[in-house]
């Protein structure tokens, strides 16, 4: 056989081998679906619902905000009446705890406890990066950001300023 | 040669588990993580957000 022809032969091969090797991994990612639906997450999917109802106002006054880190926080807990500082705080407590219990269980409905950090930080980018314009997120700097409406515009801005900051969670 | 076939195999090999779901070889799906993520965002975001719409913009209080 000619030696060029082999040659050509074989790296035709190699290329057709690297595609095999790519396309299932490339065609598994687009098809996968996480399980959203087990009863434990619908359970937390429906209290943050309705939670949500209370907290919207306050983050629309831009008393709390989402963090970079996949929680919500006061933005200014002095500022705040102290009666409306009680019940908010309250509020964020709760949904913290619901928050934290909704990617652990995500991770342990998927049968892979120790993505619990993966999916916070990818539920964090998102909240942030679906928020709408003017509510508050924090980056991990610990500065405040106002989300503007160049947002708006589709520049995923608090999904990557959550993203460029240091890795806040273990295991990432 | 030996070498091009040793490679061919074990990139071929290597991609089997991925069929299967990537999940089981400990590759994290990022994109299937974010749709994740928008399905529970859609529970108090119905809709979408008014990020689209800039003059819903609210102003903030100074509290």
């Amino acid at each position: 056989m000619n030696r060029r022809f082999a040659r050509r032969y074989w790296l035709r091969a190699l290329l057709v081998g690297l595609w095999l090797a790519v396309a299932p991994v490339l065609a598994a990612e687009t098809a996968f679906e996480f399980n959203v639906d087990s009863a434990a997450v619908m359970a937390i999917r429906k209290s943050l619902a309705q939670r949500h109802t209370l907290l919207k106002e306050h983050f629309e006054a831009g008393v709390i905000g989402l963090t970079h880190d996949g929680w919500i926080a006061l933005r200014e807990p002095a500022s705040v009446a102290a009666d409306v500082r009680a019940r908010v705080e309250l509020l964020v407590e709760e949904d913290n705890k619901d928050r934290g219990t909704l990617y652990r269980e995500l991770a342990r409905a998927n049968g892979r406890p120790d993505w619990e950090y993966k999916f916070q930080s990818t539920f964090a980018a998102r909240w942030i990066d679906r928020a709408p314009v003017g509510w508050y997120y924090r980056e991990s700097g610990g500065q405040w950001v106002r989300k503007s409406g160049r947002d708006a515009t589709g520049v995923p801005d608090g999904a990557s300023a959550a993203a460029s900051g240091a890795a806040p969670f273990p295991g990432n | 040669m030996r070498t091009i076939k040793l490679g061919l195999a074990v990139l071929l090999l290597a991609a089997l588990p991925c069929v299967s779901g990537c999940n089981s070889i400990g590759f994290f799906p990022q994109k299937a993580a974010e749709r994740a993520a928008d399905r529970v965002l859609d529970d108090t975001l119905p809709g979408g957000s008014v990020r689209d719409d800039p003059e819903k913009m609210p102003e903030p209080k100074n509290p």
